[in-house]
């Protein structure tokens, strides 16, 4: 007793403060890749659709811009943002061919810009309902134990055990009329806020377990039975005892669930459930580059860029999660009580 | 147990290895090549796929053939030309004399009067039906009068066996012809006469009596005169070697029609497979029923196989979305010349396997090649690097519905009931740039429905030109300046193919030129196809091949309550210029109303927005003579030679 608790006080001061080495790099990245991205969103969502199909259908990367500037710079002043002087503006409409154009003859570096964008925004929509769907079902599930807690986590399996695709056209049939409606016709939003609605639902089933698992274990903590034991409500415990130490697996969950969100809309939308055209995402942007890549044609950059940027943001996603995982780990935080 | 697992193991090995010496491999066929699906019939009656039709037409031998290079009809099994009456009402065609059945037996007249009467027979429920029934005499009569007759005995047959009937069911029995037959059998029945007027269907369904008595009357009743009904149609077979056809219009093209296989003859052993109740060759509903396995290869024990065709090749084995296999009709009367004895139809459900089977030498032809990267196939063909890789301007066009016909569309108001409205947004449509820089693939932009060159003798009009400034002039006066109080344009897709590609373009295309808002809505086939028939879209994606050499397998398309009428599009001017036209005597005048006609419809009413003729890219291996390319991808293979 003594022995483990002398442990616990001299290796307190050794817990690790930071993230580890390749969590930082993730950040590095994944805030590199988010802010260029998320920089770039007044030019791409204007020239996203630029078509220049007398110019540049199917133009390999060059340095050289092809086509004709006066097409950009017209979309562009049709926007609210209106940049169109600004040296900025000059300079990316000059670098529209880096990476190639498609079989429209649309700028590949701007629909990639948009798509991830688009990407992330499923993927953080679906991890945002998913989190706040499966903290309040596991800890609901978790405090009130007993029937309720037999009920809650029965539906969790009965909705485990249904095929994920099938939900997700479920879920696509039932919302994308009254979803359209809703938006006067503008299929291409309702189709966004489809997905990550299909994702998220899915998604906060394992939320919804590790969360319960949490409040399980921390409900028989000694500072818990204290609490009560001095005459504690259960929104007290909850607010004071059981939130702030669940913050921590439910950032970590939460950060994991994001690439797998980023991967199922890519998966959705190569399916051709996803997002509609011309609106673009990393998954539909695979798909038409797989459609051009033959044994006659070698149209690589098409497959290779978007391919690269989802293999990228799901490492850096992954790895960010990895980081975090061991930031928060008890295991790390108490080793004694392991020990 | 160590010892057992071995022994088994061993056994195992020997079993396969065994069995890979006993199963040699396939003797390869002199030519082989790609059936973009499995062969869906191969009944000719109920055809209406390019692949089945395809291997009926050197199964079968129709009355005439088409020529491969100049499409246009010749000798088969008849003599080209037939004779025909002044009034161009009464066609006889002389049947020659070597026709021959792949059993030996002589084609005779009354085997085509068989098979044009299977057509017509409500239970064949053929899509071209209308060959028949729209042109000779009487027979649209005939398959109505058999389609009411099917209906009462429908619904006599469910009460015979137990079964009750709503009052529409009921109203059936009362309808004109049949209520006749059901009044006389109900009197039989009952032993009575009661008075005619008072029998209303509703009051057969309820009356008490022996139901199964009266459906086994009425049955008997109808089936005695089947017979001499269909002796009123105008098809006659005089003698063995002569068949009468009377029109009720002039049909000038019909020697284009005779050529096409669903008007095959049909052989007499064909009859032991009709279904047959109480001594007639009817189902107790009263439909003509064949067993469906009459096409199944079978080598009967006397040496014969069936089916029996009459075609240069006969149907030797069908494996299941694996392959078909013809080899040559020995009784047939060019049997000794044709080079090419054997031919396989190999199954390639995915266009990209079949180029790469094709590469690898595997097939000798692919009758169109459908791949993502047909451009790059296009290419290649055009560079000279690649002559196996032939071009083909189809008679085909790929064009977008408009929704003519519905006021809202999914709640929102559709624009497109306004004729200007659809004008201004074909007109707003650059195919030229479609077609040259994003399919790049020598596809023709579509200003007509008709693809201009590929039917003879028609002019086509002036088609609808590529004037963004004209469209937003008719916007503005159908009350849409600059596109302003437009709903979001709804556009209906399939996603296969270029379909995405193409409807993107224009899609841009109509917000730069005319300032609307559009939303592409892309589905795989079989739920594009249930939106489309649902007409739940405002623009719609579509394609139509010319089956025959004439306008009309275009035109009728746009007539009113055609069911192919995706669009909707109901013009009385229309309408009355295409029965102009079907009774016109002089061909040229009759040429001229079918080029109003398509002018009215496709340029003024623009119903449709055509957007490109295909062009199709066949591959056919060197070596490999006298498969020629054609308009209509019609493909005779008895006329193929094949060297390795």
């Amino acid at each position: 007793m003594t022995e483990s608790l002398k442990d616990a006080m001299v290796l307190r001061g050794r817990r690790p403060s930071r993230l580890p080495g390749s969590g930082r790099a993730a950040i590095a990245v994944l805030a590199l890749m988010t802010l260029a991205a998320a920089a770039l969103w007044p030019w791409s969502a204007a020239w996203y659709d630029v078509q220049e199909i007398d110019s540049a259908v199917r133009r390999a990367p060059s340095w050289k811009p092809a086509g004709n500037e006066e097409a950009f710079l017209a979309r562009l002043s049709r926007e609210p943002v209106a940049f169109r002087a600004s040296w900025i503006t000059q300079t990316l409409a000059g670098a529209r061919s880096l990476l190639g154009h498609d079989d429209l003859g649309r700028s590949l570096l701007f629909r990639l810009a948009l798509g991830m964008l688009v990407s992330l925004v499923i993927a953080a929509g679906a991890t945002a309902t998913a989190t706040v769907i499966g903290t309040a079902w596991g800890a609901a599930a978790g405090l009130c134990g007993g029937r309720v807690d037999q009920i809650l986590m029965r539906i969790v399996d009965v909705l485990y055990g249904l095929p994920y695709i099938l939900l997700v056209i479920l879920m696509k049939v039932a919302l994308t009329r009254p979803l359209t409606a809703l938006l006067g016709g503008r299929t291409r939003y309702a189709d966004l806020v489809i997905l990550f609605l299909a994702i998220g639902s899915v998604a906060w089933l394992t939320m919804a377990r590790v969360v319960r698992g949490q409040v399980l274990s921390l409900k028989h903590e000694g500072f818990v039975q204290a609490a009560r034991a001095m005459g504690a409500g259960p929104w007290w415990i909850l607010r004071k005892h059981l939130l702030p130490p669940l913050a921590g697996p439910v950032i970590v969950y939460a950060t994991l669930t994001v690439p797998q969100a980023v991967l199922q809309e890519a998966f959705l939308s190569f399916l051709g459930i996803g997002v509609q055209p011309p609106l673009p995402s990393l998954g539909r942007l695979a798909a038409d580059g797989v459609s051009a890549i033959s044994p006659f044609s070698g149209y690589w950059w098409l497959l290779a860029f978007p391919c690269a940027t989802l293999v990228a943001l799901l490492l850096a996603l992954s790895g960010l999660g990895d980081g975090l995982r061991r930031r928060f780990d008890p295991a790390n935080r108490h080793p004694s009580l392991l020990g | 147990m160590l010892r057992a697992v071995i022994v088994l193991l061993i056994a195992l090995l020997a079993g396969v290895y065994i069995a890979g010496k006993w199963i040699s491999p396939r003797p390869r066929p002199d030519l082989r090549y790609v059936n973009s699906s499995d062969v869906h019939t191969l009944d000719p009656a109920r055809m209406s796929w390019t692949q089945d039709l395809r291997l009926a037409l050197n199964l079968w031998e129709t009355l005439y053939a088409c020529d491969p290079r100049t499409l246009k009809p010749v000798s088969a099994a008849a003599e080209f030309p037939p004779e025909i009456s002044a009034d161009g009402l009464t066609w006889t065609f002389r049947l020659r004399e070597d026709g021959r059945w792949s059993d030996g037996a002589p084609v005779t007249a009354a085997d085509f009067v068989r098979g044009w009467r299977r057509l017509i027979e409500p239970g064949t429920a053929a899509d071209y039906a209308f060959f028949v029934t729209d042109y000779v005499e009487g027979a649209a009569q005939y398959a109505s009068w058999r389609s009411e007759a099917v209906g009462v005995l429908t619904v006599l047959s469910r009460l015979a066996e137990g079964w009750s009937i709503n009052e529409e069911q009921a109203s059936v029995l009362a309808t004109a012809e049949c209520a006749e037959i059901v009044r006389r059998a109900y009197a039989e029945a009952m032993g009575n006469v009661a008075e005619p007027e008072a029998l209303s269907g509703a009051r057969i369904a309820r009356a008490v009596l022996a139901w199964g008595e009266l459906h086994r009357r009425v049955f008997e009743a109808h089936a005695a005169e089947l017979d001499a009904r269909f002796a009123r149609v105008g098809l006659e077979a005089v003698d063995d070697q002569t068949l009468i056809v009377r029109f009720r219009r002039p049909c000038p093209f019909f020697a284009d029609l005779a050529a096409f296989p669903v008007l095959a003859p049909m052989h007499p052993s064909v009859e032991e497979h009709r279904e047959r109740w109480r001594g007639a060759p009817l189902t107790r509903e009263g439909l003509v029923v064949y067993d469906s396995r009459w096409t199944r290869p079978v080598k009967t024990s006397d040496g014969a196989a069936r089916p029996v065709t009459n075609g240069p090749y006969r149907l030797i084995e069908w494996r299941f979305k694996r392959s078909v296999r013809l080899e040559v009709n020995p009784h047939h009367r060019d049997a000794s010349q044709i080079a090419c004895r054997s031919v396989e139809a190999a199954v390639f459900a995915d266009a990209n396997s079949a180029l790469l089977a094709y590469e690898a030498g595997e097939v000798d032809f692919i009758p169109t090649v459908e791949v993502s990267y047909d451009h790059a196939i296009f290419r290649l063909a055009e560079s000279g690097d690649r002559p196996d890789f032939q071009p083909t301007p189809l008679a085909a066009t790929s064009f977008f519905n408009f929704n003519c016909a519905d006021a809202e569309v999914d709640g929102r108001a559709n624009p497109f009931v306004d004729a200007r409205v659809r004008r201004a947004f074909s007109l707003a449509l650059d195919r030229e740039a479609i077609a040259r820089h994003v399919l790049q693939r020598g596809d023709r932009p579509a200003r007509t429905f008709i693809p201009p060159g590929t039917l003879p003798g028609y002019d086509t009009p002036e088609g609808i030109p590529f004037d963004p400034e004209g469209g937003r002039r008719l916007l503005e006066e159908a009350g849409y300046p600059q596109g302003r109080g437009l709903p979001v344009i709804d556009v209906l897709f399939n996603t296969s193919g270029a379909h995405p590609v193409v409807s993107q373009a224009i899609a841009r295309q109509w917000e730069t030129h005319l300032g609307a808002r559009v939303e592409l809505r892309g589905k795989e086939s079989k739920a594009f196809a249930e939106d489309k028939a649902r007409r739940r879209f405002m623009i719609s994606q579509a394609n139509w091949y010319a089956d025959y050499n004439d306008p009309t397998t275009f035109l009728d398309v746009l007539a009113t309550g055609n069911g192919n009428n995706d669009s909707g599009y109901a013009s009385a001017e229309f309408d009355a210029l295409l029965a102009q036209a079907g009774t016109a005597d002089d061909p040229e005048a009759r040429m001229r109303l079918l080029k109003e006609a398509e002018a009215t419809a496709v340029v003024r009413d623009a119903a449709i927005l055509p957007v490109f003729h295909y062009t199709s890219v066949i591959a056919v291996r060197e070596g490999v003579e006298g498969l020629h390319p054609n308009s209509r991808l019609w493909f005779p293979f008895s006329g193929v030679t094949v060297r390795r």
